[in-house]
């Protein structure tokens, strides 16, 4: 007769595909810092905030435009689809019947599946055309905020939905015995006790968008400047490294690999930040 | 103003945000439908691109889709299934580790793992641009998803049917195989279906992996160009190209829908199945 697996046996079995999920963020730290060295060597680093621009070939490294683009462009959808998105929350959970919050919840599933290609598509065939006559050429700014705010609202609007619902029912019972109003018990009760929740969905959101790569690429124009209004052409660290990675070269190269390496820090910093808080 | 007009008014103000998405869904599908509907024909399927996409089809694209679906998803489902089960069933000590590791595997933005998949996969391990490379680079990028949702339907099933298996004597294993895997099923499927929408949708790691070469990928170490990627080059790159990339993306709204339609759907048919 076979002998049945040990249960320990079995354990220590499965055991290293979790240690699997451990090594994989470190192995792409490693090999993005790698590629990134000889750049931060030959420069120092420093060049990457101090350069009068951003001319790898003439060795000129600043990346400060793409960083302030990054942070200006996410920061800005956050601010849009913040009230959106816990608007959202609030109605499927405490206004809407169960049919249509149902109609509400699969719609945000299947925004949140729409490529990042098709959001850029849609950007670039309807609301650009809308803009370049009195601003040509219509890409910039204003249409990669819209178009990322569209990407994370799922994001955020799902999180904020976790969120409400596990704010305990008692809580909004005892303001229904009070004689108060559905409105009244979002505001007094459900919003305070889901704000832990609400905000770690947008901080989600926030990751989302600085990492966002194809649909920016596709609306922001990529010209290397700060972003000074709506209707500037900017660059992201994202559409940094995706339009000029085709033809860099050594060093060139190399600082394309800290963009990425900076993009990599500042999506790990984001959700460091958010577990030291909850 | 009483409680009950304040909340009629919250009612009405709240609901514009639940119809905006619907709308933005809506007015997204009809869009792209609008404008490619009218090129997809037969041969827009069984054809390879000729003249950069202008003209026809997109079969080498599908076939490069499902190159790097097959390879992401098949490298993804034994890994992710075993981490699931040991995080579900086994793991004590250091599963914040692991959870902390899948939230930042999950946070790490695709052009990121594009280029980490350039430099690991094609460069150091010598795979050079190919559907081989992609398919293992987004295996990467949906390992975190399908551990988490299959953690959460093991998770999901009572401990009634652990205890009562335990008290039968059946060794771990064979509670899982018999018994827990089993309950699980429909929300392992939907794990793999959601992951499958996920490839789908997925383009700069592509970019940098597999390559933007519009010719018929033959085995695992051919480059091969994506739907989405296709999009992206013919609305940028191919000037005239936005109806072709219209219908492309329209083929490709399609699979996601049918992804999304299905991971919905799958736990309810399993049900009825149970029950018949």
């Amino acid at each position: 007769m076979r002998r049945p697996l040990a249960d320990a046996t079995f354990a220590a079995a499965l055991r290293p595909a979790s240690w699997i999920a451990v090594v994989l963020p470190g192995l792409i730290a490693v090999f993005v810092g790698v590629q990134a060295w000889p750049a931060l060597r030959a420069t120092g680093g420093l060049p990457f905030v101090m350069d009068s621009r951003w001319a790898p070939p003439s060795g000129q490294y600043n990346l400060l435009p793409m960083i302030a683009g990054t942070l200006v462009s996410s920061i800005a959808a956050l601010i849009l689809v913040g009230p959106v998105a816990v608007a959202y929350g609030l109605h499927v959970n405490l206004f809407a019947g169960p049919r249509l919050a149902a109609v509400s919840r699969a719609g945000v599933g299947l925004l949140a599946g729409v490529p990042s290609v098709v959001f850029g598509l849609v950007a670039l065939t309807r609301l650009v055309p809308l803009l370049v006559r009195d601003h040509p050429p219509g890409l910039g700014l204003g249409v990669t905020v819209v178009t990322l705010a569209a990407m994370v609202l799922p994001t955020a609007a799902s999180a904020i939905d976790a969120a409400i619902q596990q704010v305990p029912t008692d809580g909004i019972r005892a303001v229904r015995a009070l004689g108060l109003g559905a409105w009244d018990g979002a505001r007094g009760v459900v919003l305070p006790m889901a704000s832990r929740g609400i905000r770690t969905g947008l901080v989600l959101a926030l990751g989302r968008a600085v990492g966002e790569t194809m649909a920016v690429l596709m609306v922001a124009g990529n010209t290397v400047q700060y972003p000074t209004g709506p209707f500037t052409a900017f660059r992201t660290l994202t559409g940094n490294v995706a339009v000029e990675m085709a033809y860099a070269m050594d060093l060139h190269r190399s600082a394309l690999f800290v963009s990425a390496a900076l993009l990599f820090a500042l999506v790990a910093g984001i959700l460091a930040l958010e577990h030291r808080r909850a | 103003m009483t409680a009950r007009t304040r909340d009629r008014f919250a009612a009405l103000a709240l609901g514009l945000a639940p119809a905006l998405v619907v709308g933005l869904v809506a007015a997204i599908v009809v869009d792209v439908a609008w404008d490619g509907l009218g090129q997809i024909d037969r041969s827009f399927l069984t054809e390879s691109p000729s003249q950069a996409g202008r003209s026809g089809g997109i079969a080498s694209i599908l076939a490069a889709t499902g190159w790097v679906l097959l390879i992401g998803v098949g490298a993804a489902l034994p890994v992710g299934l075993a981490a699931g089960v040991y995080l579900a069933e086994f793991g004590r000590t250091g599963l914040r580790t692991v959870r902390g590791a899948l939230d930042l595997l999950a946070a790490v933005p695709s052009v990121v793992y594009g280029l980490f998949g350039l430099a690991f996969f094609c460069e150091t391990l010598g795979l050079g641009w190919s559907v081989l490379s992609g398919g293992l680079t987004v295996a990467m990028m949906i390992l975190p998803l399908f551990v988490r949702l299959c953690e959460a339907g093991l998770r999901a099933v009572p401990d009634d049917y652990r205890a009562a298996g335990l008290a039968l004597g059946l060794p771990r294993w064979m509670l899982l195989r018999r018994v827990l895997l089993p309950q699980a099923a429909p929300s392992i499927a939907a794990a793999l279906v959601l992951a499958t929408g996920r490839v789908m949708a997925e383009s700069a790691v592509f970019l940098f992996t597999a390559g933007a070469s519009t010719r018929m990928p033959e085995g695992l170490l051919d480059p091969g160009r994506v739907l989405a990627v296709h999009v992206y080059l013919l609305a940028v790159e191919v000037p005239g190209g936005s109806a072709r990339a219209a219908a492309t993306a329209l083929v490709l709204l399609a699979g996601i829908l049918a992804t999304t339609g299905a991971a919905a759907a799958l736990p309810r048919l399993f049900l009825r199945n149970a029950h018949a």
